[in-house]
């Protein structure tokens, strides 16, 4: 999470701003817009087939914690992108129009104005999306994460698993002590995706279109 | 001796003297301007004044708008737009390539036809200029921030109320803070298109009065398709039709006796 949630925002955001405010609308661009949608319906066993071949292989990352994150933000970065797309599109041009009719630069409206305002939608799609990353385990696999851990890893280059991989590999076992392990892990994924996804909720209202 | 009407009598000697007495904030020469294959703009030289109040007016469609986003480039934010001729402001060429739009924008305040306040505090709202063009200190802020609410008539309403949401108060309220946040930037001219058109009234009478006030310290030039607002706070009337500048003069000349039969039809209602 602390791998994939500043590495898929960042670059997610980034890409949105420069999609919808400098990208010139020809057909290149919007053949990247499409993609970027399609990417978003890929299956996530691609994506770890991906990530292995990238971080794994070619940048010898290992099957570490780092590895897995920037698969992960792979993964969700289609979503991350036309979530903040959407919001940032979703801000009317009357603002943009505001701003710039007072001197200001393009610059400027986007990081006083735009961003502001679409905010709320970037951070409802992100955490969204962030969800999915936890619920996910295909590409894990591909990229040869072990599917236990008895010890936490220390740190980014460790090797490392997900909960939903030890869940499964704890509620397989014989042994009574497994099956209460496996329901307290599933316990816990369920809290942290409830939470997120009120979270997400939570903004969504808050911030509800105010123009 | 010919008779000569007195109408022309007037029309000759009039922008003469005033050429003595007032300055020109914006001249137009041979502006034209196409949306695409869309000529938009067809040779348009209008001539106006400092410290006036110029209305435009003409039927939906007659290109009112696109001439004053012209004035400040705002028109170039269209991907299409190709422009041909000059436009002067205070002598200087605005479509020289290096003359930055922002400079000209910080010059030029903008109202809208639809009140659009940032998403922010009333005080936010009018600090936004100032702010992006560098002055951090709280106490000059609140100066301007007074200062511009006072200009635009709005701060007794809204005083208590600086940290509240600008869309919390009303849509007549809401233009007159951004007529402040146009104030803030100390603009030299304020450029409205159809500042009065999504309003009341009573906000209309308020803005109309305001213009009057205002035009002691700016230029303004204001498009309305309200014939009678024109006619009540401007000074100056320029008549568009297709595209085109049909008649240009003094607003009692407009309409009391236009020269063009098209305008004389336009201001008695028979089209538009
Ligand atoms: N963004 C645009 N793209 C293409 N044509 C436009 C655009 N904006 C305005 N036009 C056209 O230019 C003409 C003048 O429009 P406008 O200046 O908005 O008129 P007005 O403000 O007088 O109603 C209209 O025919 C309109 O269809
Ligand atoms: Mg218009």
């Amino acid at each position: 999470m602390a791998v994939v949630a500043p590495t898929s925002i960042i670059l997610g955001v980034g890409s949105a701003i420069y999609l919808e405010e400098y990208a010139k609308k020809n057909r290149m661009t919007s053949f990247i817009r499409t993609n970027i949608s399609n990417l978003a319906g890929v299956p996530s066993v691609v994506f770890g087939l991906l990530g292995l071949t990238i971080f794994v292989r070619a940048l010898s990352l290992g099957n570490s914690v780092l590895a897995a994150g920037f698969t992960m933000s792979l993964l969700i970065l289609p979503v991350i992108i036309v979530a903040a797309q959407e919001a940032i599109r979703a801000v009317p041009n009357e603002l943009r129009d505001a701003s710039l009719g007072m001197g200001a630069t393009k610059w400027q409206t986007i990081v006083r104005i735009i961003l502001p305002a679409a905010i709320p939608g970037i951070l409802t799609g992100s955490i969204l999306a962030l969800s999915r990353a936890i619920g996910e385990t295909a590409p894990l696999i591909v990229i040869g994460v072990p599917v236990i851990i008895q010890f936490l890893p220390a740190g980014v280059m460790d090797t490392f698993t997900a909960l939903p991989m030890q869940i499964y590999d704890w509620s397989s076992r014989p042994q009574q002590e497994f099956q209460a392990v496996a329901a307290a892990g599933i316990i816990v994924l369920m809290a942290v995706l409830l939470t997120m996804n009120s979270i997400a909720a939570l903004i969504r209202n808050k911030f509800q279109k105010r123009y | 001796m010919t008779t000569i009407s007195p109408i022309k009598i007037k029309k000759e000697i009039q922008p003469k003297e005033q050429h003595d007495i007032k300055k020109s904030v914006y001249l137009t020469k041979q502006l034209n301007l196409w949306y695409g294959d869309k000529h938009a703009l067809k040779n348009i030289d209008l001539d106006i004044k400092e410290h006036e109040v110029t209305a435009i007016i003409g039927p939906s469609g007659c290109g009112k708008s696109t001439y004053i986003k012209t004035l400040n480039r705002m028109v170039e934010l269209v991907p299409t737009v190709k422009t041909s001729g000059e436009i002067l402001y205070r002598e200087r060429n605005i479509f020289d390539s290096n003359y930055a739009v922002e400079e000209l924008r910080t010059k030029v305040g903008m109202v809208f036809q639809k009140p659009n306040p940032f998403p922010k505090s009333i005080y936010d709202n009018v600090a936004y200029g100032p702010r992006i063009h560098g002055i951090k200190n709280k106490k000059i802020l609140d100066e301007i921030v007074e200062k511009s609410l006072r200009g635009a008539a709005i701060w007794d309403e809204v005083k208590d109320r600086l940290n509240e949401n600008a869309y919390s108060i009303s849509g007549g309220q809401q233009q007159r803070i951004c007529i402040a946040r146009a104030l803030a930037i100390e603009p030299d001219v304020i450029l409205m298109d159809e500042p009065t058109s999504a309003l009341d009234p009573i906000s209309t009478l308020k803005i109309e009065e305001l213009v009057q006030e205002l035009k002691k310290d700016y230029s303004i030039i204001i498009v309305t398709h309200n014939m009678q607002q024109a006619a009540r706070i401007s000074d100056k009337t320029a008549f568009f039709l297709n595209g085109e500048v049909i008649e240009y003069d003094d607003t009692d000349v407009i309409f009391s006796n236009p020269s063009d039969k098209r305008t004389e039809d336009y201001i008695s209602g028979r089209f538009g």
